[in-house]
């Protein structure tokens, strides 16, 4: 049997309009989608098929950008082009808005929770990151405002473990943040993409972040653990990072979005060229080198430019993606190993 | 240098009158160290330039910083205090009037400061190379004094003296009485904040605070 | 190259005479140039000087006041984590080096004092339209 990316369902998700990303719920029996058409919709499986479930309005005046659940499943954010952040909070199939996140100066371009529940990070094209604490009385406050990165801030993740926090840019770098002082500081610019950085994934360790850009390749990077430093590489008690693999030659485009699976360690990619590309990590590589191969390619994924991949969180090898033709495309993905 | 050459030269000149030949001989001479002079300025003035324009911006920084710290509390002081009233739900148009008013008087001081400059710098350019070249062409010319000074004086009176030349170019051209009224203008402003703050009921550090900005 | 003595002394006066005119206009060139150069450098410092020091006294005006009012307010222990974070801000801003303009740092720490200002204004929950405020201002804007 040959690795392969097999279709299993496809519907029109935002009509007349881009669907900007996707997002799984933790357990998976949900998805998310976002898109131009200024709403967020729920998505179901009802036994073959897709239905919506709910649809989000009256809560952004423009462009949804992102969405992010809680991972305690009952929360759901969104990041929009109005210059706010709402959170959602879910009933059954009901969702209600519980708060407007205010204070970036325009577009909110992406809003990630972190793993604990307590945080939530958002950035924009006002080059900031933000980090807001969420108490019991689901009231959130800003607890720091990072101002770092020199151009449009387009996505941050959370590591998947500890509080570290990952943002990509249109300045071309990755930047990593932590605590410190009851501030966020950023610790760690990671240097290498030509030009914008469009997102950012973590391995299912933590211990590698990928990061696609719009100069056609996709970077891989490890941090440094103590143990291994040879005396060149750390500084102090902070692990460098640095760039370990670079994939280039598969894409032809700009690479929109990159998707690290939790539980086939499978790489996902999705492309300006209308492709889904699948990488594996060749299993006798290096670990300080490691070399990835193209596990498979579907040309035509999508009609327009693929703006998101997201692997399922609980079933291997369930993807979803999302393009600017409005349509989301669910797909099987299965390899020989 | 090949005018150089042409001054002790005499076989293949093309003219046949010597005194003709000198003038243009000492014409051409003229015009040369003329040049040479001119080159010699420009270098001049551009190395005295490089090497005094941190040295300038620094002491303007200072001065405009200090400048400018009694009218940005007290604007932010009247921002904080209606952000207060409106969470309030406490209606002061007074307040508003006197935000208004001070946002007005930052702006007349930001104005009175440009003024102030485009009426030095203009002037700081009016003499033109050209100018120091005719004195220095008439000195050139006899080649012979020892003293350098030349009908520079007024300039080189002031070299090196930094305070010299902010005061005697700030001080002499500029009437001060704007910068008094301005100055006047904002204590009355901070004396009206500090009554509102008393009006508003607004906590006694509030106005202790307020007090030390008016004595600064 | 073969010269007499006579052409040798010419050439010595002529060489001579070129470098005095050239150091003469050297000198007087130079003592412009100062001058414009401390006028020109002073005009720029003062503007720099005082965007920066509006700005950053606006914010510390600003700060100061809801200090006072927050911890004067009868419901203060609520506004413990406004008060940690006026604190922050208050202390970014007075260790603030307003008379150097070579401070190497200035830059960074512009930047972190205005992320600072944006995180007080968004837990005092003072809206956009003030923020607008202060950048028509011109506070916050270069």
């Amino acid at each position: 049997m040959k690795d392969a990316l097999q279709l299993l369902c496809r519907f029109t998700a935002h009509p007349d309009s881009r669907c900007w990303y996707v997002a799984w719920s933790p357990s998976g029996s949900l998805l998310a989608s976002c898109g131009g058409d200024r709403t967020i919709r729920i998505w179901g499986k009802e036994g073959d098929s897709w239905a919506c479930k709910a649809v989000l309005q009256d809560g952004h005046q423009r462009t949804v950008r992102k969405v992010s659940w809680s991972p305690c499943g009952n929360y759901l954010a969104s990041a929009s082009f109005d210059a706010t952040a709402c959170i959602w909070r879910r009933k059954e199939d009901e969702f209600e808005i519980v708060t407007t996140l205010e204070g970036h100066e325009n577009e909110v371009k992406c809003v990630a929770w972190a793993p604990s529940g307590n945080l939530l990070a958002t950035c924009s094209r006002d080059k900031s990151v933000w980090v807001w604490e969420v108490d019991e009385e689901d009231e959130y406050d800003c607890v720091s405002v990072v101002n770092t990165h020199t151009q449009d801030v387009k996505h941050v993740t959370w590591h998947p473990t500890r509080e570290l926090l990952a943002s990509a840019s249109y300045d071309n770098t990755v930047h990593l943040y932590q605590e410190e002082d009851d501030d966020w500081v950023c610790k760690v610019t990671l240097e290498g993409h030509t030009s914008t950085v469009w997102s950012l994934s973590f391995d299912p360790s933590g211990q590698r972040l990928a990061s696609c850009s719009d100069d056609r390749t996709v970077k891989i990077w490890r941090e440094n653990q103590p143990e291994d430093v040879t005396g060149m590489e750390s500084s102090g008690s902070d692990p460098a990072w640095k760039c370990v693999c670079t994939l280039s030659g598969f894409h032809s485009r700009t690479v929109y979005d990159v998707s690290w699976c939790r539980l086939t360690g499978a790489l996902a990619t999705a492309c300006g060229d209308d492709s889904i590309r699948v990488f594996r990590e060749d299993a006798a590589s290096d670990h300080q080198q490691p070399t990835f191969f193209l596990s498979t390619h579907v040309p035509q994924a999508h009609r327009q430019d693929v703006n998101c991949v997201s692997w399922h969180p609980k079933e291997a090898g369930l993807l979803a993606s999302c393009s600017d033709d409005g349509d989301i495309a669910i797909w099987n993905y299965q390899s020989e190993a | 240098m090949s005018w150089v050459k042409s001054v002790p030269s005499s076989g293949d000149d093309v003219f046949d009158e010597e005194e003709d030949d000198l003038s243009l001989q000492n014409k051409e001479w003229r015009t040369n160290m003329e040049k040479r002079a001119k080159e010699g300025y420009r270098d001049g003035a551009d190395a005295g330039k490089e090497a005094s324009l941190q040295h300038g911006f620094n002491a303007g920084y200072r001065e405009g910083a200090a400048k400018m710290v009694a009218i940005g509390q007290l604007k932010g002081i009247l921002s904080a205090m209606q952000c207060w009233c409106q969470q309030q739900h406490l209606n002061s148009p007074l307040l508003r009037q006197l935000l208004q008013d001070v946002v007005k008087h930052e702006e007349a001081m930001v104005r009175n400061m440009e003024m102030e400059m485009a009426k030095l710098h203009p002037q700081a350019n009016v003499r033109d190379v050209t100018d120091h070249m005719e004195d220095l062409a008439v000195w050139g010319a006899d080649c012979a004094s020892e003293e350098g000074d030349c009908a520079m004086k007024d300039c080189s009176r002031e070299e090196g003296a930094e305070e010299g030349i902010f005061s005697s170019l700030s001080v002499c051209r500029n009437p001060t009485c704007d910068t008094f009224s301005l100055e006047q203008r904002l204590g009355q402003l901070m004396k009206t904040c500090l009554e509102l703050v008393a009006e508003l009921g607004l906590p006694e550090e509030l106005s202790h605070h307020i007090k030390q900005l008016m004595s600064t | 190259m073969a010269l007499n003595s006579k052409s040798e002394d010419m050439f010595d006066v002529i060489l001579l005479a070129d470098d005095r005119f050239h150091v003469e206009g050297y000198r007087e060139g130079y003592e412009e140039g100062t001058r414009q150069g401390l006028t020109e450098g002073r005009n720029h410092g003062g503007t720099h000087g005082a965007k920066l020091s509006l700005e950053m006294s606006f914010y510390y005006g600003f700060a100061l006041t809801w200090k006072c009012l927050l911890q004067n307010s009868t419901e203060v222990n609520t506004h413990r984590k406004k008060l940690k974070t006026l604190e922050t801000l208050l202390a970014l801003l007075q260790s603030f080096p307003y008379d150097d303009a070579q401070y190497e740092n200035l830059q960074q720490d512009i930047t972190k004092t205005r992320a600072k200002f944006r995180q007080v204004c968004s837990l005092l929950n003072v809206l956009t339209d003030f923020r607008e405020f202060v950048s028509t201002a011109g506070g916050l804007s270069f």
